[in-house]
């Protein structure tokens, strides 16, 4: 039998390795500042065009905390004479999907579909980006959900932990503090004058990236640009100053109470940097080896040798402004205190203790190996180019993330992890059992256990 | 959009499919055992899943979690996932090293029995109960599933289970169980091998030989437990009413239908795409667009091949709203589809809906070969893939209308209810 000729003690050798360019694009500039970054990628008929508009829920003033992602909402809900039905309908009979958010650093409308019928969606995606209608029903129905979808968070033990986190991370004059998607009290008092005004002031040429990727040809892709977003006018506002201020400087630990809960949501960190920190490669790096794979040290400790969680994490929410760096996990209650002191000896260990050249290089290969795994899809191409619109990124920055990413030093690693983790300092949110979790957080000695119920979030 | 590939058996019946597509250098290497929650005995449910993870540890060559450890320093992606039908494993890695991911596949294939422990899998059981508790117990609405199977499907059905079982019978399942289970389930001739991406068909063909070819066959599996054959329809509503903590009370409605294969499921998921799918659908234009009755609403059909299928629809209630009112409204919908069926623009909207769907999700490698496996592994025609389309076509707005008034009736399904903790169900609640 075949078998029997193979040795199958030694993994076999790798074939020569084929190397990976990202997509080509071009980038230009419309007459009205409008940025066109456009990668033809034939492999299939389809097309995805995105709008990112520099602006999200970080520019809000805090009595109108959510008005951007009001206005993401509300787009496809109608424009001239077409109301949400008829926007609907024109879609979805053309096999297209229309997808908005608003992230703390950007407004992003997308249509992805058959590339013809792109084309022909694309005029009304542009107006509805442009001159929507707010329709004063549709804002009442958006907002009603919008208040209702807060409640479901406080019931929602994964939700619980992640806004408690930030609500006891960022101080109340930092946007951050609050959900990207607004606070009940602002949603509540919202006029559709102040949503239209946030469109106005934000959704202009200037401050605009098209991104178009998939079977487009350049000409095709500059004629869809001008014919939808050519004529626009407008100018720009002046971006205000963001406070990412933590609430406090010493260490804190709260527990958000739910009696009776089977398991602890843990939340545990700190506020990070922002993605063009000059260490963002090492960080990376850094951060899978601690969080961010299945191989890393938290999954493996806290999973693989104790059987505490079905996963543990780690990451850095890179933005424009200091987001968070955060260690996330769900434990059976009993085990909420033990899962904790391992998690803080491994963010420890990562500050005091050089990574062996094997682990090391094992994550590197991973980092830098998925990277093309994440651009089989015109979507993932498309991410990428708003990376580069919103952070200002070079193409380089992609040509060379492999690369980079294979030379990071054992050391170096070490080094980023001493300068850019303050476990001492650490904010820790549970949500769980408090009669059960407070004693064991207790005698962790981290901090004082504050016990909070879900309603301190309410206002957000 | 088609689909190209070549298959063959090899000689101890294993199915491969092999699609070459050489636009990026990876490739997906996806596996189909023909084994799920419906093969499981009584007092063992959340087995098959169990047993998953277990394939995760080690085999004789790639010990402990080594395996994942290689994928992942080839800087690949993998998973594996446990369904009723059928458990999938699945990595997509750099092309240059498809030879190591067969080499890693067929280990646990064939010689996964001596590497097991019981320490290993005392911590995979914890690691299993915790996702329980993490997807089901410590989560609104998390059990809806498992209810819903359970009423839908008779005590002696193989489905009447849920996937991640029980508490109790995941802390009873012994290391014997899981030699047997390998035994029965894990053999070539129970399996259907998918590779998708950059390669060379003759090299592929040549590497799976030579690692797949020497595993024996094993014994054909044994019938499943339990009567799988049941009536097309429950006679009479079943209704549960449970009180949980959740902020927005919630109804779900499940219906069985015919099983995923058939051209009755095609009628029945147009169906759920005509009610729920998208903002031109019936249900969301009328309770989420025009009366604001719903938070959300959404519908879908299980595509299970045992027995019957299962369509179910879902919305949460608005907190101005009430359930009645909600439920007055699902019901007025379901009477209109019954007796006038589609619309022809609805049932274009719902086709252009399967066809972009197909040509964005093929777009990875790693769908388009876990596609492939299934038709292979449920009908043993991997082009049914490249066919799909057109059989979605040929479903007229009279099947539609059919299927509806045949199997989406009051008196043929289960309604869950989710009450919040503080009101009482009877009464409108406060905004």
């Amino acid at each position: 039998m075949s078998d029997a000729s193979i040795d199958r003690r030694t993994p076999p050798e790798p074939a020569p390795l084929r190397p990976f360019d990202f997509p080509a694009f071009s980038d230009h500039r419309l007459e009205n500042g409008v940025r066109l970054l456009h990668a033809p990628v034939p492999a299939l008929p389809i097309a995805v065009v995105g709008v990112l508009m520099d602006g999200g829920a970080a520019v809000e003033r805090p009595d109108q905390a959510g008005v951007a992602n009001l206005v993401a909402e509300l787009l496809d809900t109608g424009t001239g004479d077409l109301d949400s039905a008829a926007v609907a309908e024109r879609f979805e009979s053309l096999g297209l999907r229309f997808r908005a958010h608003a992230g703390w650093d950007e407004l992003f409308a997308s249509l992805a579909g058959p590339v013809d019928a792109v084309e022909e969606g694309v005029d009304l995606f542009s107006r509805l980006v442009r001159k929507p209608a707010f329709p004063a029903d549709e804002l009442e129905r958006v907002r009603a959900e919008e208040l209702a979808e807060i409640r479901q968070r406080r019931a929602d033990p994964r939700s619980l932990g992640t806004d408690g986190f930030r609500h006891f991370l960022y101080a109340d004059s930092s946007p951050f503090h609050r959900s990207a998607s607004g606070t009940e009290r602002a949603l509540s008092g919202m006029s559709r004058g102040e949503v239209r005004d946030f469109h106005r002031r934000w959704v202009v040429p200037e401050r605009t990236t098209l991104i178009i990727v998939g079977d487009v040809s350049g000409s095709r892709a500059l004629r869809w640009a001008q014919r939808g977003f050519g004529a626009w006018t407008g100018g720009a506002p002046e971006m205000p100053e963001i406070d990412s201020a933590s609430r406090s400087e010493e260490a804190t630990v709260t527990v958000i109470d739910r009696p009776g809960a089977v398991q602890s949501e843990i939340r545990a960190g700190q506020i990070g940097v922002p993605r063009r920190v000059e260490a963002y490669i090492p960080l990376r790096v850094m951060n899978t080896l601690l969080g961010g794979a299945f191989s890393s040290r938290l999954n493996l400790n806290l999973r693989e040798r104790h059987g505490f969680t079905y996963g543990a994490s780690s990451v850095f929410a890179f933005r424009r402004h200091p987001g968070p760096f955060l260690v996330s996990t769900a434990v059976q209650t009993e085990v909420t205190g033990a899962a904790l002191t391992e998690i803080f000896v491994e963010v420890r260990r990562m500050r005091s203790t050089v990574p062996g050249e094997q682990e090391l290089s094992d994550i590197r290969s991973y980092l830098a190996g998925t990277y093309p795994l994440r651009l089989q899809t015109v979507g993932g191409v498309a991410s990428r180019l708003g990376d580069l619109a919103l952070h200002d990124l070079e193409r380089e920055d992609f040509d060379r993330f492999q690369e980079r990413v294979l030379s990071v030093e054992p050391e170096t690693v070490r080094e980023v992890a001493d300068r850019f983790l303050a476990p001492d300092r650490f904010t820790v949110v549970v949500a769980g059992d408090a009669d059960r979790v407070a004693p064991q957080l207790e005698a962790l000695g981290h901090a004082p256990v504050s016990v909070v119920s879900p309603d301190v979030l309410g206002r957000g | 959009m088609r689909i190209d590939f070549e298959r063959r058996t090899l000689r101890n019946g294993l199915r491969v499919v092999l699609s070459p597509d050489r636009s990026l250098p990876v490739v997906a290497v996806n596996l189909w055992y023909r084994v799920g929650s419906r093969n499981e005995e009584p007092g063992r449910t959340g087995f098959a899943h169990l047993f998953e993870h277990m394939m995760f540890q080690g085999s004789e060559h790639v010990p402990d979690t080594q395996h994942i450890a290689h994928i992942e320093r080839m800087g690949g992606s993998m998973n594996g996932s446990t369904w009723l039908d059928r458990t999938n494993y699945f990595e997509t890695v750099p092309s240059h090293f498809l030879e190591r991911v067969l080499w890693l596949e067929s280990d646990r294939m064939g010689f996964f029995l001596p590497a097991l422990t019981q320490q290993k899998f005392d911590t995979q059981r914890e690691v299993v109960k915790n996702e329980r508790r993490w997807r089901v117990d410590n989560q609104p609405y998390g059990d809806w599933d498992e209810r819903l199977q359970a009423l839908v499907y008779p005590d002696d059905h193989p489905y009447h289970h849920s996937v991640i079982g029980s508490m109790e019978d995941l802390d009873a399942a012994t290391l014997d169980d899981v030699r047997r289970f390998f035994r029965t389930h894990y053999s070539p001739n129970n399996a259907v091998l998918t590779i998708c991406g950059d390669f060379e068909t003759a090299d592929a063909e040549r590497l799976v030989e030579r690692y797949f070819g020497g595993i024996p066959r094993g014994e054909d599996p044994p019938p499943l437990p339990g009567e799988s054959d049941l009536s097309p329809t429950l006679d009479g509503e079943v209704v549960e009413e449970v009180r949980g903590d959740v902020a927005l009370p919630r109804i779900y409605l499940a219906y069985r239908i015919p099983p995923f294969g058939t051209d009755g499921y095609l009628a029945a998921d147009l169906a759920s795409r005509i009610l729920a799918s998208g903002k031109a659908s019936r249900l969301y234009a009328r309770l989420v667009r025009d009366r604001s009755i719903v938070q959300d609403v959404g519908a879908f059909a299980f595509p299970i091949v045992t027995g019957a299928a299962m369509l179910v629809v879902r919305a949460t209630v608005s907190p101005h709203a009430s359930v009645e009112e909600v439920q007055a409204e699902l019901d007025r919908q379901m009477v209109e589809l019954r007796e006038q069926g589609p619309t022809p623009e609805e049932k274009e909207r719902a086709l252009s809906g399967v066809e972009s769907g197909n040509l964005l999700g093929l777009q990875k490698v790693g769908t388009r070969a876990d596609q492939l496996s299934m038709y292979t592994a449920l009908f043993d025609d991997p082009d049914l893939l490249n066919r799909e389309l057109d059989s979605y076509r040929g479903v007229t707005g009279e099947d539609i209308r059919h299927l509806a008034d045949g199997r989406l009736r009051p008196e043929h399904r289960v309604r869950l209810v989710y009450h919040t903790k503080a009101a009482d169900p009877a009464r409108k609640e406060a905004a």
